[in-house]
């Protein structure tokens, strides 16, 4: 947290968890929230209490959960989201940095990075993703984020996420294949709404550079990857070696 | 990666050393900026003590995947041109292959991510397309698989590196 956020929030949960509740105006239950921000459930229960008093978060039990959400009709909202915008570039030199971290905390194997959920899971898979097109070593560990939080991504966020960024198809191919690695037939199903069969240009991640790079990729792209028009100079052995490494 | 290193480090029961290469090697020895978070260890008579240090902080918050490399075809004599960056330890010493060497060393693989490691080992220790192409004869014979898939690696590092018409004239040569 920057000095600013420091100085205005003095605790790290409620930055965090406002953080998350203001993009892209997430609910989720307090277990949920509790695991996104890497903190207890009791920790956020008492940040949700003290937000709920001023108005700035709305509540209601699901059954046995307590959904929270922000309350849009705050004035504080717009103000606050622009706050945590302006400090996310300040706190950590850049955007980048941020969904890197978010993606080493959410079990990237990055040796260097910081891990902190600086912004939602599925925000920053998304962002991996973009920046796969240019960069192999954070193409190369998405498949393993999807394999470790399966069961706790937002997938209709992630979907309408990677379908407005037009890169479904990308998304679909790297879903297929953390199934395909992992031998899970639920996780492939999540690949399926993904499928759009108007398209029919190849595309890289990365993009190649030359045309023995292009060859490489069109040689060893692994086959559970060709069906989604997506090519990668990645073989399955190398990727199934890195879950072997990393998931045990 | 420095910190785990340095717990096995006060872990040793006596001196070690160990050659890392891979990923490891080139965040260690040039600082590349996104190498995952496992070490790999070229068979270099590492001592059992070494292996028992790294069993025992296995469960710490900083524990790392160490494994030794099953397969890899460094260069010859890649060994005689080992060097040890300074990381503090007091009883491992820690080796990492030449920048060449590791090039090459990635090259056998050379998929997008190795590429892209060996460009930013190249911006920071310029790399000499005579050393690459002198040693990449030396490893062709040390490869395992098809010296046609090693030779179109190479073509791609080198048109990564200098350019595709400098890849286009080695493919003349190779």
């Amino acid at each position: 947290m920057s000095e600013l956020l420091q100085a205005l929030f003095e605790s790290r949960t409620r930055e965090r968890l406002l953080r998350l509740l203001l993009s892209g105006e997430l609910s989720a239950s307090e277990s949920e929230l509790a695991r996104r921000c890497g903190v207890t459930p009791k920790a956020v229960a008492a940040e949700v209490k003290k937000l709920s008093r001023v108005g700035l978060l709305d509540t209601e039990f699901l059954g046995p959960s307590r959904i929270v959400r922000i309350n849009p009709q705050h004035p504080a909202v717009r103000p606050l989201r622009d706050l945590l915008t302006l400090d996310d570039s300040q706190a950590v030199g850049n955007q980048e940095q941020a969904w890197l971290e978010s993606l080493a905390f959410w079990g990237a194997p990055f040796a260097l990075i910081e891990k902190r959920p600086s912004i939602p899971l599925e925000s920053a898979l998304l962002q991996g993703l973009k920046a796969a097109r240019t960069d192999g070593a954070v193409m190369r560990v998405l498949p393993l984020v999807v394999a470790k939080q399966g069961a706790n991504i937002d997938w209709v966020s992630l979907v309408e996420g990677a379908r407005r960024a037009g890169i479904g198809m990308e998304l679909g191919a790297i879903i297929a294949l953390a199934a395909d690695l992992l031998g899970s037939e639920a996780l492939a199903d999540r690949a399926a709404p993904l499928r759009d069969r108007r398209f029919s240009r190849i595309r890289y991640l990365p993009e190649p550079r030359s045309k023995y790079e292009r060859e490489l990729a069109d040689q060893r792209t692994p086959d559970v990857v060709r069906p989604w028009g997506v090519r990668m100079n990645m073989t399955r052995d190398s990727l199934a070696s890195l879950f072997e490494k990393h998931l045990a | 990666m420095v910190a785990y290193l340095a717990t096995i480090d006060a872990a040793l029961a006596g001196k070690a050393e160990i050659v890392v290469i891979g990923g490891a090697a080139a965040a260690l020895g040039y600082s590349v900026a996104l190498p995952t978070s496992d070490i790999d260890l070229w068979p270099f008579n590492t001592p059992v003590h070494f292996w028992e240090a790294v069993e025992r902080t296995r469960g710490r918050p900083e524990a790392l995947p160490v494994s030794l490399v099953g397969i890899a075809s460094p260069p010859i004599d890649f060994e005689d041109r080992l060097w040890a960056p300074e990381l503090g330890m007091q009883r491992l010493r820690i080796w990492v292959p030449e920048a060449h060497d590791l090039a090459l060393l990635k090259t056998s693989r050379c998929e997008a991510h190795d590429i892209a490691a060996i460009e930013q080992i190249h911006a920071k220790n310029p790399l000499s397309p005579a050393i690459l192409e002198e040693r990449y004869h030396e490893t062709l014979t040390q490869v395992i698989g098809p010296p046609g898939r090693f030779r179109l690696n190479m073509l791609a590092l080198v048109a990564r590196l200098f350019g595709e018409a400098a890849a286009r004239e080695l493919e003349a040569r190779i």
